[in-house]
């Protein structure tokens, strides 16, 4: 009898508890976790602007925590064993080419049936984006600070050299030969270089295989093909040409982008492919200070325009309950709207993601200010990505090592150049074997 | 009375069991000492070594639910493929430069700073500083110092008339210059253990060498150096091990480029671990370094139990 009653007792509170904690649950507020690789700068302070806009007016009681995770490589690989360990965080940035590398182990949440079920407009994307949000039917991520490299170019220096400074060069033959117009040599020293890009084979490389009408790897990311079509030798022998010229700064080993950048800010380089990404940046240390104007124009083209894309998509992890997954979405669906995307391209030079935020008052305004913006999302047009392979991380900084040996230390021709991507290809890609 | 013997009784009793359970306990005691010690060991240096073993004959990334047995092809794969063997040969050059030019230059240094004047003392001091300062920034540091165009180093060239070098930014120079920096921040310490070990020889040694009428050189070969050499090889194989791990400043300063020339064992397992994603490879590329620095510590061990002689 009395063991009846206190077990009676027993199942009462146990069950008061469960109905209360249910009822609580729904109005329960909640924290998400988002890893990012926005560091400092204005592009950092953009991100804090977002999380911080988000949590005031989601009216929902959602907490994003925004961490800074370091570079993408770092912030993926922070990822990768956060993932084993189970501590992964509801949303992060990630590089889109890594996430073909996620997306085959199911950790990466679909988000179509959100997307679906609040009518969330999938098609306003910039299609040139999108090449790394489905996979095998499932939308795993979507753009969030995409870039593609453009054409920077000092007007001042042109001038000087008498190139019209509204004229920049259109194919590979006119870089060269601008290249060698823009530079100057005082006593034997190089005081301004003509051109200059990073050893980013992954950009550079694919945009010059590209603009010969080649394709870097197959639509299965199973082979490479720009080896044996003849186009990478190609593009190889124009870098090294540049490289031999003189015409061409040489990138530095580390922090390749930033040093080059404080050379333009210097006037000691006149033309060079950065991303879109820097371009507040630059135009602040520039044109900000009063220096020089600086032109954007689209990467010089060969049998025809091709860009590549760059930057970071944003993902959902799929190990959380329900409510985190809602409220993860809820967050994803924000700094991806129109408005949010519009102010996050605005802030920082990133390219607008989406066609409605194009259409934004904020936009508008800056391109009227700024056309150096426009230049870089009209570019978009020509946009491609290429690279959809779970092998394509390890595989590109392969090449980027075979490309320094040809670029920095000019150790190899062209033609072994090639020979060694073959090697490189043959450990990675099935197809290559 | 009886009271008294019946207690008395009691605590014969009383005091044989307690002997019993003190004796249990003195035999327990010991592992219970050592139980948070070997805890910790089991925890983290025997569970990880066997799991990187077992990980290096598996396929895995980290997220992958399944860990896929291959048997010994990463180990196949690791001795064919060139950067890994550019990586050991890096690492190889790396650990002799740094061997032989910290050996002879903090035996050097030290006999030079061996006196107590107040020169010494600040010489010491100075040359000791950059063991305390953090990697990180003595890094950086050197990577301006070393900067192509402006760095310090080569305008001193220039100044000096001399051709200016590329530094980290070729791969004939870039292994070189981490060797240099490497060799600046850690041949203070080094000194200053030689100097220690220098400054407990025997000064009756020295007393006889004189009155023997040695000269300087033969005093330093037929006595410091013997007398060091304990000292000395020591510092050979803590200077070996070290370098076979070095990484930070290869991380820092060129991030194994151009073109893999300064691409070092530990950023090698580094990069395929956590930018290729490749645990099973990376975990068998480990095992190697593992395999490397026991061979190296058993020598250590089985030398330092023969003891060096200086006779």
């Amino acid at each position: 009898m009395k063991k009846r009653t206190t077990l009676l007792l027993l199942v009462l509170v146990f069950g008061m508890f469960l109905t209360t904690s249910a009822e609580t649950w729904a109005a329960e507020p909640v924290t998400i976790n988002f890893w990012h690789s926005m560091g400092s700068g204005v592009n950092g302070q953009a991100v804090k602007d977002l999380v911080k806009r988000f949590n005031e007016t989601n009216g929902q009681d959602i907490t994003v925590v925004e961490t800074y995770q370091g570079n993408y490589n770092d912030c993926s690989a922070k990822l990768m064993q956060s993932i084993a360990a189970g501590t992964n965080p509801e949303v992060a940035m990630l590089d889109r080419g890594l996430v073909p590398q996620y997306a085959p182990y199911g950790v990466l949440a679909d988000m179509l049936p959100f997307a679906e079920r609040d009518g969330f407009d999938i098609d306003d994307f910039v299609p040139g984006l999108m090449e790394f949000s489905w996979i095998d039917g499932a939308l795993v991520s979507f753009p969030f600070n995409r870039s593609t490299p453009v054409l920077y170019y000092n007007k001042a220096a042109f001038a000087e050299v008498g190139l019209d400074p509204e004229r920049p060069p259109q194919t590979w033959d006119e870089l060269f030969e601008y290249a060698g117009k823009l530079t100057t040599v005082e006593n034997g020293e190089t005081t301004r270089y003509g051109f200059s890009m990073v050893i980013d084979t992954g950009w550079f490389l694919c945009a010059m295989v590209g603009q010969q009408g080649g394709r870097t790897i197959d639509e299965s990311g199973e082979k490479v093909l720009y080896i044996e079509d003849g186009t990478a030798l190609k593009a190889l022998e124009f870098w090294r040409k540049l490289a031999d010229s003189g015409y061409y700064r040489i990138p530095a080993t580390t922090s390749a982008g930033t040093v080059m950048m404080q050379d333009f800010y210097q006037g000691k380089l006149a033309m060079m492919y950065q991303s879109t990404g820097n371009m507040s940046g630059i135009l602040k240390n520039t044109e900000g200070m009063g220096a020089f104007d600086v032109g954007v124009a689209f990467l010089a083209g060969e049998k025809q325009r091709e860009v590549p894309t760059g930057g970071a998509n944003v993902v959902m992890f799929d190990n959380f309950s329900d409510r985190q997954k809602e409220a993860a979405w809820e967050f994803i669906k924000f700094a991806t709207s129109p408005e949010e995307a519009a102010l996050f391209s605005v802030a920082t030079g990133y390219v607008p993601t989406r066609y409605a935020a194009v259409e934004s008052e904020v936009i508008k305004e800056l391109w009227a200010e700024h056309p150096q913006y426009e230049v870089a999302f009209n570019q978009l047009e020509f946009a491609r990505d290429t690279w959809g392979s779970p092998y394509w991380w390890e595989f590109n900084s392969m090449v980027n090592k075979v490309v320094s040996r040809l670029i920095q230390d000019r150790s190899i021709t062209p033609q072994q150049a090639v020979d060694q991507i073959a090697e490189e290809a043959s450990w990675l890609f099935p197809g290559n074997m | 009375m009886i009271q008294f013997t019946k207690s008395q009784n009691g605590n014969a009793v009383g005091a044989q069991e307690s002997r019993r359970k003190r004796f249990n306990y003195r035999k327990l005691l010991p592992y219970l000492l050592v139980a948070p010690a070997m805890v910790f060991l089991c925890t983290f240096v025997v569970y990880p070594i066997i799991n990187l073993i077992y990980l290096s004959f598996t396929d895995w990334n980290m997220i992958s639910p399944v860990k896929r047995y291959v048997g010994i092809r990463n180990y196949k794969i690791l001795f064919s493929k060139p950067d890994f063997i550019q990586a050991m040969g890096n690492t190889v050059i790396y650990t002799i430069a740094m061997v032989v030019l910290l050996l002879v230059g903090s035996t050097l240094f030290a006999v030079w700073l061996k006196g107590n004047s107040k020169l010494n003392f600040i010489t010491q001091t100075a040359m000791f500083t950059p063991h305390i300062i953090s990697l990180v920034s003595v890094a950086m540091v050197w990577q301006w110092l070393m900067e192509p165009n402006v760095g310090v180093l080569n305008t001193i060239l220039r100044f000096l008339g001399l051709k200016p070098l590329m530094w980290l930014e070729r791969s004939e120079t870039a292994l070189f210059s981490i060797i240099i920096v490497s060799f600046w921040k850690s041949i203070g310490y080094y000194t200053l253990v030689v100097l220690a070990s220098l400054q407990s020889i025997p000064t009756e040694l020295y007393e006889a060498a004189a009155l023997d009428g040695a000269g300087k050189t033969k005093t330093f070969t037929r006595i410091t150096l013997p007398m060091l050499s304990p000292q000395l090889f020591f510092l050979l194989i803590v200077i070996t091990i070290s370098s076979f791990k070095v990484f930070d400043t290869i991380n820092i300063m060129t991030n194994g480029g151009p073109a893999g020339s300064t691409n070092v064992l530990a950023y090698y397992i580094y990069q395929y671990a956590f930018s290729y994603m490749k645990i099973g490879y990376a975990s068998a590329a480990g095992t190697v370094l593992l395999v490397i620095l026991a061979l190296l510590t058993i020598v250590y061990f089985r030398a330092l139990s023969k003891k060096v002689h200086y006779q």
